[in-house]
């Protein structure tokens, strides 16, 4: 709570709170916010927007909601992107506390495994895996995460490295505790707040690798997302670029939010450390 | 290292439902059985995984890459001929980038929470939080669609019979789109990287010995202060080359230049998995080469890296 408070104080994390708090407000009750499917045809195709009350943002080619979409599409987005940092960062903290715990030749194969993930474009790869196993929200967070855990790993290892010859961890081995336990209890707990400070950096970039993907057509076809509505808005861009300019304004909004909170908490840190 | 890529990469390719050949029958308006028969026995799809892998890294070993099914072409010539495209889009963002954002990152580093500094930082982070994709549909409609000024497409006016500068002047004016849609977002990334980097700086001891000097305000911020925060940009340069590669698939995509990015899209459309592993492998040893190069910049900008050797 006192982390909250202080964040509070920073105009970026006050800033960032404000955007998430009401993006995920809306996120929420999508669905009384705006009642019903947001891909069904709600009236006709290609209102302008700004002029029919019913329809704030106007509709696109097939008569749906502009407006609908984009609040549907914010349940998508925040929702990808947080289960893609959490699996991301929960896969980095495993594979980073067994490589710097197990050290030898488990350590350096999982560090090899470590270097041929980040070697590999992370988009590059994230499409091959949507493309092969198919288009579905749980293959799309799936494949996100397998592009961004091994900077977390790599992170953990480091931290873990670190804590492994401290003097608690020590005397914890001394009075007879588990390996596994002396994991669990002692490192994981010291090595977690510095990866937690990158998880705001995944989300946004698991945000925007979401949108990209369904941009390009490897979304799930039967969800709204900001990303398929601006692919969806580029067939006609030319007549009416607003169907792709809106979805995106809100994709900048979202990772802006985002940005904000991790710079406010950034600066929180090195305030209490100060 | 590029041992695992081949298999992680393999074994996800193999674990697809449905191989070329299903997309190459379904292409066709299908055909029956023994077609799809003799056809998997020609690309040799009927063997087991194992002897597939093996197969396909003892071709590897004498670079040959496999057969593209879509293209019906070997993969490294396909690779090879879209692959100096992306290079150009990806070197011109990274020059312009690099080169932007370290002049901006100098401007607000200079003097830290100043009026100028705090402007320049809002900016960046709002351009950093811009998808490329998004920003590359923005600047096509207002530069190509409204203002008509630059092409909206392509790499170079088609069947135009232009050659040598003139060709040059052509490709250049098709690729300030694509290269700044690519390079903004970079631009900011690295204002960001620069400034942190010279604020971390300011506070050392060298340059309060610079300052005690008398040396010049500009003096002390250019030779002193942006030299030292230079460093953690090279490296940044070489983080990111694997997400650039990345992000010139969609960039690509947006405006259709036959790259590297647009063939991985076609490769995942046309199910083409020989084409598919092999764009993967061919970026995985790109951006291993870019980081080489980058480490051996290191070592020539910090004379601490290295220095086991006689300085230069």
């Amino acid at each position: 709570m006192r982390r909250i408070r202080n964040l509070m104080k920073t105009p970026e994390g006050m800033a960032g709170f404000g955007i998430l708090a009401t993006l995920i407000l809306v996120a929420l009750f999508a669905p009384v916010l705006s009642p019903g499917d947001p891909l069904r045809i709600a009236g006709d195709p290609l209102l302008a927007p700004f002029v029919d009350p019913a329809f704030p943002l106007g509709t696109d080619r097939l008569g749906r909601d502009v407006l609908a979409g984009i609040i549907h599409g914010t349940r998508t987005s925040l929702a990808v992107g947080i289960a893609a940092a959490i699996a991301a960062i929960a896969i980095g903290l495993c594979v980073g506390l067994a490589a710097g715990f197990a050290g030898g030749l488990v350590e350096e194969a999982l560090m090899r495994v470590i270097d041929a993930f980040q070697i590999v474009p992370s988009f590059l790869l994230a499409l091959a895996f949507v493309s092969v196993i198919g288009a579905s929200v749980p293959v799309v967070v799936l494949a996100i995460a397998l592009g961004a855990w091994a900077d977390p790993a790599r992170l953990t290892r480091a931290q873990v490295l670190s804590i492994r010859e401290r003097d608690y961890v020590a005397a914890a081995r001394v009075i007879g505790m588990h390996p596994v336990e002396i994991a669990w209890k002692e490192i994981l707990p010291n090595a977690l707040p510095p990866v937690l400070a990158l998880s705001a950096i995944i989300v946004a970039a698991a945000i925007l690798t979401e949108a990209a993907l369904s941009f390009l057509g490897l979304g799930d076809p039967n969800i709204v997302t900001w990303g398929s509505m601006i692919a969806e808005g580029r067939n006609v861009l030319r007549s009416s670029p607003s169907l792709s300019i809106f979805p995106g304004i809100a994709l900048v909004v979202t990772v802006i939010g985002v940005y904000l909170l991790s710079e406010g908490f950034g600066k929180t840190l090195a305030g209490s450390e100060a | 290292m590029l041992l695992i890529v081949i298999l992680l990469t393999f074994l996800l390719l193999e674990s697809a439902s449905g191989d070329a050949v299903d997309a190459y029958l379904l292409s066709i308006g299908g055909g029956d059985a023994t077609v799809a028969q003799s056809l998997r026995q020609a690309y040799g799809l009927d063997q087991s995984v194992f002897a597939r892998l093996w197969l396909y890294v003892s071709s590897l070993a004498r670079f040959d890459l496999g057969w593209s099914v879509a293209f019906d072409r070997p993969v490294l010539d396909l690779i090879f001929e879209r692959l100096p495209n992306t290079l150009l889009l990806m070197g011109s963002a990274t020059a312009l980038s690099f080169g932007l954002g370290s002049a901006l990152g100098i401007v607000a580093g200079a003097r830290p929470e100043s009026a100028g500094d705090r402007v320049l930082s809002t900016v960046s982070l709002i351009l950093y939080a811009i998808p490329s994709f998004w920003l590359g549909l923005v600047l096509s409609i207002v530069f190509a669609v409204q203002l008509r000024w630059l092409p909206t497409s392509g790499i170079e006016t088609i069947a135009s019979g232009k050659t040598g500068l003139t060709r040059a002047a052509d490709i250049a004016s098709h690729l300030v789109l694509p290269v700044g849609a690519l390079a903004l977002i970079y631009t900011a990334l690295f204002l960001r990287v620069m400034r942190a980097g010279m604020a971390d700086v300011w506070a050392l001891d060298f340059v309060l010995f610079a300052r005690s000097k008398g040396l010049s305000r500009s003096r002390i911020v250019l030779r002193h202060v942006a030299r030292n925060a230079l460093l953690p940009l090279v490296t940044m340069l070489g983080l990111q080359s694997a997400a650039m590669l990345g992000g010139s698939v969609v960039i690509e995509s947006i405006f259709a230049v036959p790259g590297f990015g647009r063939l991985a899209q076609e490769a995942v459309s046309g199910r083409d998995a020989p084409l598919l592993m092999g764009i993967i492998l061919v970026s995985a040893v790109l951006v291993i080469c870019i980081n080489l190069v980058i480490d051996l910049l290191y070592a020539a900008l910090d004379p601490r890296v290295g220095a086991s050797e006689p300085a230069a």
